[in-house]
């Protein structure tokens, strides 16, 4: 069997095994040990263990667990109660002011968190009710909950940039870095969206009739203390250089810790479910990671790397198709796949080819992480939409949440596009880090 | 199947969760220990200018044991993310059938890794295998953790065949919860 | 016959080290006229770079471009490749290596592993790279300098604090002030721009010039008609020269990206560098305590250099 046919074989057992539910490091672990005892024999099986050791102790992972402990905290605190109360006070008189205030409060949490599902399940959990019950349509709802959700991973920190970073040998700091103003662009396309549909047809998102005095929505301010305060710790120890942007996971949690606690939420209970929660999102990332390098050895020894880059190169188009091309066969794999798994698929084939092709890897790694935007949302896989179907009220069907997407998805396409067409929207920042 | 053994698979699928969940009970503050170790770097580097030289390896071991060790936990809460598009519109016969026929790779997963994970482990303990690190730690303790890690994600697995064969067999009664994403916390009080 | 050559390297394509991978790979084929054909491959493609040395030892692959540092904790005898301020150029290595009978004690040492030590290849000098202004030793005192393993007790032993950190961090420490100071290959000044966040650069470096090697499968060489052996051999001596001479352009261009910034270019007062020297005979003592062989190898450095008169 030649590498292209052993290739192609490979990959369709893998799609095979992951269509049929099974989950997805198992597919990956268990696929990746065939092809070892296929391409390499038995003596190759240690490198399956060696990869588990390795990955176990990559330093740069620890932010993983960090960053999602501080979101389970954040989730038991009622920080976003108040944040909530604070759109609700003072925008909930523009028709779709509410949808336009959660997407904020999605962006400030995003600056707080390095994961999707945290404002995701927080915002599912307090404002989609909220805005349901006021008579905003299902699918303006649950769609900028869960699209915004998903700027958790595009505004930094992001635990995508970090596990994208050590793949690719890209400085961590400067994807951050690249990672905002975009964020910010998307968050704002999604703000406008949501108050000119509403503009239009305000039966979409009708206004809120109650009222509220100059000093109810004063009072309604103090909701945006602490978690100001907690961004300026985490993006603040970053940028003074006080700590690492590993590092600053662990101060963030701590700093989260406090928060929850300075609100009396932290109780013996909320902190032991925070913490087995952590253990096991945590788990379920790392297994993943385990399965999918070991598999990315198998592709790499039966020289999958030569045979794309030829299979790309060979077309002999130029380079901005071959970007486009690679950003459509990202979208597809993102329908399918969790990020994390697609970062340990795609890196080792497409940075080298991204780098040969003269793109600057920074900015690439920004396309790369607004294209994971839209995984987290993409049907029929999409991580973001399982979580809202979770927390949703019952009478939001899963094909509710599908149809609620498809803009936010053409939304965030959109941003992309912008971009590619103005690199210094991901640029300009990092190039200040000189 | 017999009444014993059905007895037998029972108690197997019993402790088997039973012994996942108090793991997880346990490693869980691992996380406690990684964040508080961390800040106590920043600290020690930052205000008090003198970093210490065990936070970054004490952090990888920690992170290789979390890590290897929720996975069993993470099957048990049903939480190893999955492509169910499909799957989630057969009946429950018919989706155990399906797991029965697909799950056997996480099995070979894990039996690797306990086989060449073991190996490692009492290779490096044996031969006094060190960390490249100034503070030269054993290699075995982290290496250990791959064969413990995966059995109890394997025990989980074979727990969850179990009960796909008692769904089969007997209906009802033991069969594996319907796979749902559900996110921890989404029933919770608030 | 022909012979399949599988060789990883730990450092990635674009590096100055795996240029020199690459010469080695095209003469060893010409030389063989295609008997042993040698496929290259990247960082983490076949396996993770930590498990390199076990990896080339079971046979996974048959060969590992590296360096012995990293395997410190497998191999002891392998940090002798790194002593602190030992040899001082990269004709001294040379010498130490081919003349002096080192390699062949490192061959020895690697056997045990099932490994053979092809060659070594010369990378490039590297040293102390700090954001604050160098004049003497005395200036380490209480700075917080990022440095790995050996490096670390050099630190210590200097008065300052050793951080460690990933590399994919250095960039962002040095900028953001989270570390002082590192130390890490001088022509990293140009290739990873360090020249932007780096003021000082200090000479001489704590390892003039830092040695990487070929590994390869002891089964597998074994294996290897001896005349293909001989031809191998004699592209890989061919190439370990080459990269004595090529190592000196390289620390040019770092020392050249630096000056272009108009960055400080210190070199350590004589006096100091013999105190430096001292300071690290410890460490020295310390790696030849590992094994009766790094005994062999340390004596064997320290005669040379002594004869020389630098010690
Ligand atoms: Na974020
Ligand atoms: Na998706």
């Amino acid at each position: 069997m030649d590498a292209t046919t052993f290739l192609v074989l490979i990959s369709a057992l893998l799609l095979l095994a992951l269509a049929l539910g099974l989950p997805v490091s198992f597919t990956l672990g268990g696929i990746a040990v065939l092809g070892v005892l296929y391409v390499w024999g038995v003596k190759g099986l240690f490198s399956i263990a060696q990869t588990a050791f390795d990955e176990g102790t990559n330093f740069i992972l620890i932010a993983v667990p960090l960053f999602v402990f501080m979101a389970n905290i954040l989730r038991c605190s009622d920080l976003a109660d108040d944040l909530y109360h604070l759109v609700y006070t003072w925008m909930g008189r523009v028709p779709g002011g509410l949808a336009a205030g959660t997407v904020v409060i999605c962006a400030i949490f995003a600056a707080m968190a390095g994961i999707s599902s945290v404002a995701t399940v927080t915002m599912g959990l307090i404002a989609l009710p909220s805005m349901l019950s006021r008579g905003y349509s299902k699918q303006l709802a649950t769609g900028c909950v869960a699209a915004g959700g998903a700027l958790g991973i595009l505004i930094p920190p992001s635990v995508i940039m970090v596990i994208y970073g050590t793949m690719a040998e890209v400085s961590v700091g400067k994807l951050f870095m690249g990672g905002l103003l975009p964020g910010i662009l998307l968050a704002a396309i999604f703000v406008a969206y949501s108050l000119l549909r509403c503009l239009k047809n305000p039966s979409l998102g009708p206004p809120v009739q109650e009222r509220f005095s100059f000093a109810e929505k004063l009072r309604a301010l103090k909701g945006i203390l602490l978690p100001s305060l907690l961004i300026i710790v985490v993006l603040g120890v970053i940028y003074t250089g006080v700590a690492t942007p590993t590092e600053a996971a662990a101060v963030g949690a701590l700093g989260a810790l406090v928060c929850a606690w300075v609100r009396r939420r932290l109780t013996w209970q909320n902190f032991n479910e925070a913490l087995l929660s952590t253990l096991s999102i945590t788990a379920m990332v790392m297994w993943i990671i385990f399965g999918a390098v070991a598999f990315t050895h198998v592709m790499a020894y039966a020289g999958a790397t030569k045979v794309f880059q030829d299979a790309v190169l060979g077309f002999g188009v130029s380079k901005w198709w071959i970007f486009f091309g690679i950003q459509v066969c990202l979208f597809f794999l993102g329908m399918f796949l969790d990020p994390a798994g697609i970062i340990m698929l795609t890196t080792p084939i497409l940075v080298p080819l991204v780098k040969t092709l003269g793109f600057d890897p920074v900015w690439f790694g920004v396309m790369f992480t607004i294209n994971m935007e839209m995984a987290y949302v993409t049907p029929p896989f999409g991580f973001n939409l399982f979580i809202m179907k979770a927390v949703a009220p019952p009478e939001v069907t899963l094909d509710d949440i599908y149809k609620s997407i498809l803009p936010f998805v053409g939304l965030q396409a959109l941003c992309l596009l912008l971009c590619v067409v103005f690199p210094e929207i991901a640029l300009f920042l990092p190039s200040l880090m000189k | 199947m017999k009444r014993s053994d059905q007895g037998l698979a029972r108690g197997f699928i019993r402790f088997s969760e039973a012994s996942n969940r108090w793991v997880a009970k346990v490693t869980s503050y691992i996380v406690v220990i990684m964040m508080a170790s961390i800040c106590y770097e920043v600290f020690c580097r930052y205000v008090i200018e003198s970093p210490t030289d065990w936070s970054l390896e004490i952090n990888q071991y920690l992170l290789c044991a979390l890590s290897l060790l929720g996975g069993g936990y993470c099957l048990v809460m049903d939480q190893h993310v999955r492509v169910d598009f499909l799957f989630r519109h057969l009946s429950r016969r018919r989706q155990a059938v399906l797991e029965l026929c697909t799950w056997w790779l996480g099995m070979l997963f894990c039996g690797v890794l306990i086989w060449r994970g073991g190996q490692l482990a009492i290779e490096a303990f044996l031969t006094n295998r060190l960390s490249d690190s100034v503070l030269e730690l054993p290699l075995y303790p982290g290496l250990v953790m791959i064969p413990i890690g995966s059995l109890l994600l394997l025990m989980q697995i074979l727990s969850r065949m179990l009960q796909n064969i008692l769904l089969l067999r007997h209906g009802g009664e033991g069969a594996p919860p319907a796979p749902e994403h559900t996110f921890p916390g989404s029933t919770a009080s608030r | 016959k022909e012979y399949v050559l599988r060789i990883q390297s730990v450092y990635a394509e674009v590096g100055h080290g795996p240029q020199m991978l690459k010469k080695f790979a095209a003469k060893a084929q010409e030389y063989t006229k295609g008997q042993v054909k040698i496929q290259l491959f990247w960082p983490g493609q076949l396996v993770p770079l930590k498990e390199g040395f076990d990896a080339v030892g079971k046979g996974m692959m048959e060969g590992l471009y590296s360096c012995l540092i990293y395997y410190g904790g497998i191999m002891p005898e392998g940090k002798t490749e790194w002593l602190p301020f030992s040899w001082r150029t990269s004709q001294e290595a040379y010498d130490i290596y081919t003349k002096g009978g080192y390699l062949e004690l490192l061959r020895q040492a690697s056997a045990k592993h099932k490994v053979f030590y092809l060659t070594p290849i010369i990378t490039a000098d590297m040293g102390f790279m700090t954001s604050f202004p160098v004049k003497t030793l005395a200036d380490f005192k209480g700075k917080k300098l990022r440095a790995t393993g050996v490096d670390g007790l050099v630190v210590k032993t200097m008065g300052a604090a050793a951080v460690t950190l990933p590399a994919s961090d250095l960039y962002i420490s040095m900028q953001r002030g989270t570390v002082d100071g590192i130390t890490y290959p001088y022509y990293t000044l140009s290739t990873l721009k360090l020249n932007e966040v780096v003021k000082c650069v200090v000479l001489p470096g704590v390892h003039t010039p830092s040695i990487t090697g070929i590994y390869l499968n002891q089964g597998f060489w074994k294996s290897l008609p001896p005349d293909l052996q001989k031809l191998i051999e004699k592209a890989a001596l061919e190439v370990f020269q080459q990269s004595a001479q090529a190592s000196r352009s390289w620390d040019q261009e770092g020392m050249d990206a630096a000056k272009a910034k108009g960055r400080m270019i210190t070199t350590l007062p004589d006096a100091d560098v013999k105190k430096l020297r001292q300071l690290c005979q410890p460490l020295w003592a310390k790696v030849a305590k590992s094994s009766p062989l790094s005994k062999k190898m340390v004596d064997l450095i320290a005669n040379y250099l002594k004869a020389k008169g630098a010690l």
